[in-house]
């Protein structure tokens, strides 16, 4: 039943500290050059999950294999050193007695000097820090040691990396530069990676696919598009992006009646007629229209640059959003005119 | 570090025990280093014997025996107090000696009836007083310093130290327990101030005037006037026309379970000797146990006195009693 | 909220830590176990007589010490770490110099000036109308300050170090919100700085607890000194060991409260304190009072001490009675440095499991090895030499069983011995500086380490040491000057020809020759000086 192509295998893997259940029966697989990315609230289980593979922390049952050979079970325990694991940490962990180019060296082991600085100084290259290699630690920027980290753990050619939060101590704007730095760094040399976030936009802009964890179970496993679209669950849908949820009439295969009039799309579940369900409205999908007859109060808005996502009352007393353009700037109070726009209904049951 | 640290460990391997070879006497002492080194190093240059020793307090050698028994590389143990001698012999750690040349040089009442241990220098314990404050005629014996005319004017050390637990077991010894409490009792109510840790701090106080008279080891009087000759204090010998001057011992036995009995009881017979007697009482101007042997000069000058002829081993039988009799009426 | 596990590898460490603090009990075993042969006629007449007073001395010691002390260090540490006045720069490190002071050097030295028939006493005499004055030094209050003064340092240091690296910032805060400097002291540092100034004081109370040295010189009678008495005039070991036991319950009282106090220390990282904060600057008669007080401290606490010392070394000298201490002070080094090199191993080792292994039990067990310093020297020593001999006996009848060869002594009477019981005895001061630093270093640099590939031991070896090294160097020179300045274990237990300046000390001063004993105290001192000196270097940097 082994899938050969699956890099990293998790499967129905439960943890608990003393009497607290932090993992609940996780699955999902990593193939050969995938990056995947577990998303969820702190708090979830996401970082248990990632320790567990790294080989932090022993599990209650399941198993864990990494290229089919199996590393972690209820009665197996193969220590980290051994894993061939590579690791990002969130407080980067470097090792502040040694020079950047002794930190890349670090978990280089048996390979004689000149392949080790042939090595070190390739990692260099790819991090952009060959300028900074003998600089420490302390003498670096964030973003810096960010990359001396990644650069660190790419370093011994881990079968599979695996990132904690490694954007979360970096400000908004190197973030996004470095979350497309980092996946380029990931993709040029075809490492496998797993990273844990909360931040779904790191997510989005890193993984192939994105597991979305609540409560220590795996909710939804897909690509960024699914997941941000074709949500399986409540929670997946309000966690990720914005977007509210009010309450609609299935009328017929395709339209579902709302406080938003009836939509029409393509439902994200089977239902048949007459059945009430949960309508998820992205803000997006609501359009600003001054000549639209539905009108909706504005009654909370924040400004967001190039767009102003509105805060709206229905008239059937809902709660919606709506992303409109800056030029529109409406009062608190004002009634504006929305127009509804949506292709997928993703809907859930009551 | 890791390398000093194995180099560390290396040093403590190679200083592992040596163990004691024949032709070598181990001596467990409680006199201190300086006042017997000397005599060791004659012994050794005499004999060609080597003397391997270590110094400590009585008590913790003397439980150091006990607890090695028969493992014990001591073969002599050399204890300050006729008190320590006896509880040596009581715990079993010392075995009898029976030697002529012993028997004869150390008179009966200093050493034990069955020859565990020999007296090898006398310390007479006795009063000393300030010359500028009071006349030697209003001394007389220990047991008037109990009376009310010394109030506020005496000055002792402390009862801890093992000199005092001999004097008080001495006296309970002669006197009986009540009448010793009543002695001793008074002794602390004519305290000046509080007792002193040692017999010298005693001595400088009385010599600023603190206090009249207190009772000390002679040569703790010999050390101090030698270095500070002009001190008002001169010795005082009570009790002549009774029992005489309260006398302790230094002294020494062959250990039970030594390997090398044989040049213990030499070095034993050599330490009571006329050439050695000289030397060991005099370097810490005591005097000499063995009675052909004339005291240092800077001690036969305090005069002829009469010591008292109790036998020193009823010291070690009463000392707990006469701890406790020191508690009772709150010496400290 | 994450527990840190690595079971499978955790067994070889949780055994370190059980090895460690088994050691340490055995001789508390031992002493416990005396109460097998209850000595009812000794505490019968213990406790009709002088125990109360003995233990109403003893916490008054204690407490007296703990104020004192408390008083004159955080004061001193507050004015050297944070503020600007004059001569600064020279307090900060002199103000450590006492520690190099053993208690009972302090105690004769002061004894020799003080008493009646000392320098001050006899030029008060000369002054017209003031002939016959006489006062008394002998009392409490001067014996807790003689103690207090060569203790204060280790409160000093800890709560200078804690204000210069944490207080400084939040003094900074707290005066921008209107508070003034000195209500800032009282209401922000001291309350941050606690855990610090508490181990500090953990410290300073074990070691008044075990003195003995310095209150017989005074002839204050407290627990230690009716130890002393019980066997050594009552010749009994078993009373000695019973009422050592008080010392032992009281120890762990410390303990406890310190475990209070630490549960709630949070460590500072150092390496994102980069920023110069600056001093609060003390200006005209504040500047000169704060420098005439840390004047005051130095010169009763240390220069006047080291003076009469070389005064009385002179006198010794010119009178001939000077003696050859090279061996003495050979061995005296010999001695603390192999036992500081224990002491440190040992502590890496106890700091490291406890960092590997954070159960409950693995923190009782190494809360327990560090009982030995609150025990008298002597207790201890018996404590140990009783296992050891018996060891040495068990050996000796397997083997005479066996293959009918007698082994004799084995351990007993080897340095071995010593080195286990100044390890006992001083794994505390060690352990503390240790495991301090170990818990500055992150967790995660192990976890990043292990993922490259490297195994425990490496670990340690490549991470570990070299982010440690502070921490170590420290505990190395705690532990040296403390081993050093070590009397009674020395004493008892040290192999033939091992005698230190420390014994040479107690011979020359248990026959009341104090001004002789100024000659090995002197390069007690001397010697003693040199690593403190290395050590408040350190700790500037």
């Amino acid at each position: 039943m082994q899938n050969r192509s699956s890099l990293l295998k998790v499967s129905n893997v439960y943890k608990s500290y003393a009497q607290t259940k932090v993992v609940k029966g996780a699955s999902f697989e990593l193939k050969k050059g995938e990056i995947g990315c577990l998303l969820g609230p702190s708090g979830c289980g996401k970082t248990t999950l990632l320790r567990l593979i790294a080989g932090f922390e022993e599990i209650n049952s399941g198993e864990v294999t990494i290229n089919n050979d199996l590393v972690l079970s209820q009665n197996t325990f193969v220590p980290p050193e051994k894993r061939k694991v590579g690791m990002v940490f969130q407080d980067y962990a470097l090792f502040p007695h040694m020079t950047v180019a002794e930190n890349i060296a670090f978990g280089l082991n048996n390979n004689k000097k000149g392949q080790k600085t042939i090595r070190v100084n390739h990692l260099l290259k790819l991090v952009g820090l060959t300028q900074s290699a003998k600089a420490y630690p302390h003498e670096l920027s964030g973003g810096q040691q960010q990359r001396v980290a990644l650069a660190r753990a790419l370093a011994p050619k881990p079968e599979l990396l695996l990132l904690d939060e490694p954007f979360s101590n970096l400000d908004v704007s190197l973030r996004e530069r470095l979350t497309i730095e980092v996946r380029d760094i990931l993709k040029e040399s075809n490492t496998t990676a797993l990273m844990v976030t909360h931040n779904q936009f790191e997510a989005f802009s890193v993984a192939d696919c994105i597991g979305v964890i609540f409560d220590g179970i795996i909710r939804q496993w897909d690509d960024a598009y699914k997941i941000y679209h074709q949500p399986e669950t409540l929670d997946v849908a309000t966690f990720v992006g914005d977007g509210s949820i009010i309450k609609g009439t299935v009328l017929a295969e395709n339209t579902v009646s709302c406080g938003l009039g009836k939509l029409t799309g393509d439902l994200s579940l089977p239902c048949s007629h007459g059945c009430d369900v949960n309508l998820l409205v992205r803000p997006e999908d609501v359009l600003h229209d001054d000549n639209s007859a539905l009108k909706a109060r504005v009654i909370h808005k924040s400004f967001r640059g190039p767009n102003i996502l509105y805060k709206l009352e229905l008239p059937s007393n809902e709660i919606c959003h709506a992303l409109v353009s800056s030029h529109h700037n409406h009062q608190l109070g004002e009634e504006i005119g929305i127009k509804p726009e949506v292709d997928d209904l993703i809907i859930f049951p009551v | 570090m890791f390398k000093k640290i194995l180099s560390a460990a290396l040093l403590i391997a190679l200083t592992a025990p040596v163990y004691a070879v024949d032709k070598e006497v181990v001596v467990y002492s409680a006199r201190k280093e300086h006042l017997i080194k000397p005599l060791f190093d004659l012994y050794t240059k005499n004999t060609g014997v080597k003397i391997k020793y270590t110094t400590g307090k009585a008590g913790a050698l003397l439980e150091r025996l006990k607890a090695e028994g028969k493992n014990t590389q001591a073969d002599l143990l050399i204890t300050v107090d006729a008190g320590n001698l006896w509880h040596a012999e009581q715990a079993g750690v010392l075995q009898p000696v029976s030697s002529v040349s012993l028997n004869t040089a150390i008179p009966a009442n200093l050493r034990d009836p069955n020859g565990n241990w020999f007296g090898l220098s006398v310390r007479a314990r006795t009063i000393v007083y300030n010359t500028n404050k009071i006349k030697p005629e209003q001394l007389s014996t220990y047991e008037d310093l109990a009376s009310d005319k010394w109030k506020g004017k005496l000055v002792l050390r402390t009862s801890k130290k093992v000199y005092n637990q001999s004097l008080v077991a001495s006296i309970i010894s002669e006197q009986g327990h009540k009448q010793a409490k009543k002695l001793i009792s008074g002794w602390v109510n004519n305290l000046a101030v509080a007792p002193f840790s040692n017999d010298t701090k005693a001595l400088e106080a009385v010599a600023a005037g603190i206090g009249d008279a207190t009772i000390v080891n002679t040569y703790y009087f010999g050390r101090l006037q030698k270095k500070k000759p002009n001190l008002p204090l001169a010795i005082y010998w009570p009790n002549q026309e009774t029992d005489g001057v309260h006398m302790n011992i230094s002294g020494a036995g062959v250990t039970k379970f030594s390997d090398n009995k044989k040049e213990a009881v030499k070095l034993l017979e050599w330490l009571a000797s006329e050439e050695a007697q000289t030397q060991f009482a005099a370097l810490n101007l005591e005097f000499p146990a063995n009675p052909k042997v004339p005291a240092d000069p800077a001690v036969t000058k305090w005069g002829n006195y009469i010591g008292s002829k109790i036998n020193v081993s009823v010291y070690g039988k009463l000392q707990a009693d006469a701890i406790k009799l020191m508690d009772e009426v709150g010496y400290k | 909220m994450l527990t840190r596990k690595y079971n499978k590898s955790k067994g070889p460490w949780r055994l370190i830590t059980w090895t460690f603090s088994f050691l340490v009990i055995i001789p508390v075993i031992t002493i416990f176990s005396s109460f097998l042969y209850p000595e009812k006629e000794i505490w019968q007449h213990l406790v009709a007589t002088v125990l109360s007073e003995l233990v109403i001395n003893t916490v008054l010691l204690v407490g007296g010490v703990a104020c004192f002390t408390l008083l004159i260090g955080v004061t001193l540490g507050w004015f050297t770490g944070v503020c600007d006045f004059y001569g600064k720069r020279f307090f900060s490190w002199a103000l450590a110099l006492p520690m190099a002071l053993p208690a009972y050097v302090m105690a004769f030295i002061f004894l020799g000036v003080m008493d009646f028939s000392g320098p001050v006493q006899g030029f008060i005499k000369t002054i017209p109308g003031f002939e016959s004055t006489v006062f008394e030094v002998r009392s409490t209050p001067f014996v807790i300050i003689v103690i207090g003064l060569t203790l204060y340092p280790y409160v000093y240091l800890l709560s200078r170090a804690s204000f210069m690296n944490q207080g400084r910032g939040v003094i900074e805060a707290a005066r921008t919100l209107g508070i003034s400097p000195i209500k800032a002291f009282f209401k922000v540092a001291l309350p941050i700085s606690r855990p610090w100034i508490i181990t500090g004081l953990m410290l300073v109370l074990m070691e008044t607890l075990a003195d003995f040295g310095a209150v017989s010189v005074f002839n204050y009678d407290t627990l230690t000194t009716a130890i002393y008495k019980s066997w050594f005039g009552f010749f009994s070991l078993d009373a000695a060991a019973q009422l050592s036991s008080f010392l032992v319950f009281f120890a762990f009282a410390f303990l406890f409260i310190d475990a209070i106090y630490k549960s709630r220390m949070r460590y500072y990282d150092s390496s994102k304190g980069g920023k110069v904060k600056t001093n609060i600057k003390l200006t005209g008669w504040k500047s000169f009072a704060v420098f005439s007080f840390c004047t005051v401290i130095l010169l009763i606490a240390f220069v006047i001490p080291v003076s009469q010392l070389i005064l009385w070394n002179i006198e010794v000298i010119t009178d001939g009675e000077g003696v050859e201490l090279f061996d003495h002070i050979s061995k005296t080094l010999l001695l603390g440095g192999m036992a500081a090199v224990v002491i440190c191993l040992v502590s890496i080792l106890l700091a490291y499991a406890q960092r590997i292994d954070g159960s409950k039990v693995t923190k009782i067990l190494t809360k327990i090895s560090t009982i030995g310093y609150a025990l008298p020297g002597t207790v201890l020593a018996i404590g140990i030499a009783i296992p050891v001999i018996w060891f040495d006996k068990l050996i000796q009848e397997i083997s005479l069983q066996l293959f009918a060869i007698n082994t004799g002594p084995i351990i007993q009477g080897s340095i071995a011995v010593m080195l286990i019981a100044y390890l006992i005895r001083f794994l505390a001061v060690g352990f503390g500086a240790v495991n301090s630093a170990m818990q500055n270093i992150k967790p995660s640099l192990d976890d990043a380490a292990s993922t490259l590939g490297k195994t425990r031991i490496q670990i340690l070896y490549k991470i570990h040491f070299p982010l440690l090294q502070k921490g170590i160097l420290t505990a190395l020179i705690l532990a040296l000057v403390d081993v050093m300045k070590e009397m009674p274990i020395t004493l008892m237990i040290r192999p033939f020809g091992w005698d230190t300046l420390a014994v040479k000390i107690f011979e020359l001063t248990s026959e009341g020759e104090w001004v002789r004993a100024a000659q090995p105290a002197f390069y007690l001192v001397l010697v003693g000086i040199i690593p403190v000196l290395i050590l408040i270097k350190k700790m500037e940097k």
